[in-house]
């Protein structure tokens, strides 16, 4: 292990440094050759297109109720009713909207703030470091699900709030890996290169260091993506999310508690669906890591 | 050792200061005045006295970081203050709860870790066969279905299939221990579900680890029977990464039982914390968060010191 070490740390920072500026068809290529990489895409790209083309895709009005309720699945109701006599699968369209919406914002956000306090904290070390990460370290403190509770049962169920809690509760795995990235590529001899040349320090963060610690950063989005979802389907589900009638997988769920016992569709749909979207993303989040950073591929 | 461990527990210091100075901002920072919130269905509303004397019990008169102060005394006495519903001590309320929680998590995490250990090991010794791939695809599933499903169809299961399921009811153990322990069953396996598959990943990653390394070929070499091997010494040396994971995912089995005790209506903290959220009871919601997040930074520093314990290396 010792003696493998170095080998190792090289070999890292040489396949961070070509990952980064290789060509991205070649990436694809490389995406192509895994099953289960190209299946997490092709779940992730439905789930996405669902979300975007909701309203041309949805047979009816999301809100609409009819007096067709729990209606078992048929050929004008794909999924069937809900116990207004909503369609089923254009809420679950809808839905796909606020799952989206509040993952890719949050998971967004969350990137920007916590990897600018990681590149910081990393690049500048000392005191700088000291203070911003122990300002992690209380974020961490919390379980995620419950600083995201906390946040939205003081500010309220909106989406807004939704992908603020869910926005909190990340800055820290971003922080902390863009750290650690960031620590190891400064060692390189580049780094010191254009300080040399007189690169002044924003210069050398953007230029030199970023671009070498996008490769964990892609990574750790695609899974917290996967996460996300989980978060806020799980917040709508306690009521604390979305605010009916507005749709939403967690709160559908949570609404057909009370009638799951007549029509089992009104349960089974909004988790499938949640399934299959964070399914899409972790398997696509592995594929992505195995190319990218090769140093965890051995944990699959 | 004995300094590592000094090191450890007064780094939790600012830690635990840094999260009684986030939850108290949480409480300042709710958009309106509580007391007009509190009051809002009560008889007493638009009575000015009662007001007043409610802003003076919440201290609500005084200057922000003068309340902080007031507030950080109190937790620090173990007064978390009195609920605004029931009008007895926060405290009392949570550690009432808390056998609740202990009993699911424990069982929980003896669940996960006594099915997960083998599979992972089976998967690793096992590894590019068909049964390693049906457990890989298996643990990537799981940790991709919401928990929070699972027990909802474990409900729906229940009232389908199987009436007399014991589910959704409870009995304190000091009541009836057997019907107790029938009762958190199947919840508590639910909850495992949450932490099982990152327990299979992690053992069979570290079980290939080990294989590969020299004390492995020495082992074999010296012509120890393979099955020694593994069990005897790789699992021995794959339980500590183990450890580990199992540290990191104590959040996520607290916030799993939040999810747990919703579905299955068991007294816990957790639906305390949610029905004093419904309740906007913003005394218990404070104390509550903040009893769980101590908790999880006491048991994570816990799964450190005993990492240290097991694995000279990590203390430097």
């Amino acid at each position: 292990m010792s003696v493998a070490e170095p080998v190792a740390v090289a070999g890292v920072a040489g396949v961070a440094v070509s990952a980064a500026s290789r060509p991205a068809h070649h990436l694809w290529r490389q995406l192509w050759h895994r099953k289960t990489a190209v299946l997490g895409l092709a779940l992730a790209a439905v789930v996405l297109l669902g979300a975007l083309l909701a309203p041309w895709l949805a047979p009816d009005d999301p809100l609409a109720m009819s007096p067709r309720r729990l209606g078992a699945p048929s050929a004008s109701a794909w999924l069937g009713t809900d116990q207004f006599g909503r369609d089923l699968l254009s809420r679950l369209l809808y839905g796909a909207r606020v799952s989206m919406a509040v993952s890719f914002a949050a998971v967004g956000m969350a990137t920007l703030v916590g990897g600018a306090i990681g590149l910081c904290a990393g690049f500048f070390g000392g005191r700088v470091d000291l203070l911003l990460m122990r300002g992690v370290d209380v974020l961490m403190a919390f379980p995620t699900l419950l600083l995201a509770l906390a946040v939205v049962a003081t500010l309220g169920g909106s989406i807004r709030n939704l992908i603020l809690a869910v926005t909190l509760a990340y800055i820290p795995v971003f922080s902390r890996v863009v750290r650690g990235s960031a620590l190891s590529v400064k060692q390189n001899d580049f780094v010191e290169a254009s300080r040399a040349l007189g690169a002044r320090d924003g210069r050398i963060i953007l230029r030199a260091v970023l671009p070498n610690v996008l490769a964990p950063i892609i990574v750790q989005a695609t899974f917290n993506l996967s996460t996300a979802i989980m978060i806020e389907a799980a917040l709508s589900f306690l009521g604390l999310g979305v605010q009916p009638p507005a749709p939403s997988w967690g709160s559908m769920l949570s609404e057909a508690r009370n009638f799951m016992e007549l029509d089992p569709w009104l349960a089974l749909a909004p988790g499938g669906a949640i399934t299959l979207a964070v399914l899409g993303f972790n398997l696509f989040g592995d594929g992505l890591r195995d190319i990218l950073d090769p140093r965890l591929a051995g944990e699959g | 050792m004995r300094r590592y461990i000094a090191v450890r527990m007064v780094s939790l210091i600012p830690i635990l200061f840094g999260v009684s100075l986030l939850v108290f901002a949480m409480q300042a920072l709710v958009p309106g005045d509580i007391v007009d919130i509190m009051m809002g269905g009560d008889q007493a509303f638009g009575d000015k006295n009662a007001e007043a004397r409610m802003r003076r019990q919440l201290n609500l008169d005084r200057p922000v970081p003068e309340r902080y102060v007031l507030w950080l005394a109190g937790m620090a006495r173990g007064d978390l203050g009195t609920s605004f519903v029931s009008g007895k001590p926060v405290l009392g309320e949570i550690l009432r709860r808390l056998p609740v929680n202990l009993e699911l998590a424990l069982i929980a995490i003896t669940m996960a870790l006594g099915l997960g250990i083998p599979i992972g090991t089976l998967s690793a010794v096992r590894r590019d066969t068909w049964t390693d791939a049906g457990i890989r695809f298996g643990s990537v599933l799981g940790y991709s279905v919401p928990n929070f499903w699972v027990a909802t169809l474990t409900v729906l299961a229940g009232s389908l299939l199987w009436p007399a399921m014991p589910i959704l009811q409870y009995v304190p153990f000091t009541e009836n221990p057997g019907r107790n322990l029938t009762l958190v069953l199947i919840p508590s396996f639910v909850l495992s579900l949450t932490v099982l598959p990152l327990i299979v990943r992690m053992t069979r990653a570290s079980v290939l680890e080990n294989l590969r390394l020299d004390y492995v070929r020495t082992a074999r070499s010296k012509g120890l029977p393979e099955r020694r091997v593994v069990y005897r010494h790789v699992l021995a040396n794959s339980l500590i990464a183990v450890l580990n994971v199992t540290g990191v995912q104590i959040g996520v089995l607290i916030g799993g039982l939040v999810l747990t005790e919703e579905i299955f209506i068991l007294p816990g903290i957790g639906r305390l914390l949610l029905e004093s959220i419904q309740k906007r009871d913003f005394p218990v919601i404070t104390g509550a968060t903040l009893f769980l997040a101590t908790i999880f930074v006491i048991l994570n520093l816990a799964v450190d010191l005993l990492h240290a314990v097991l694995d000279p290396r990590v203390r430097r």
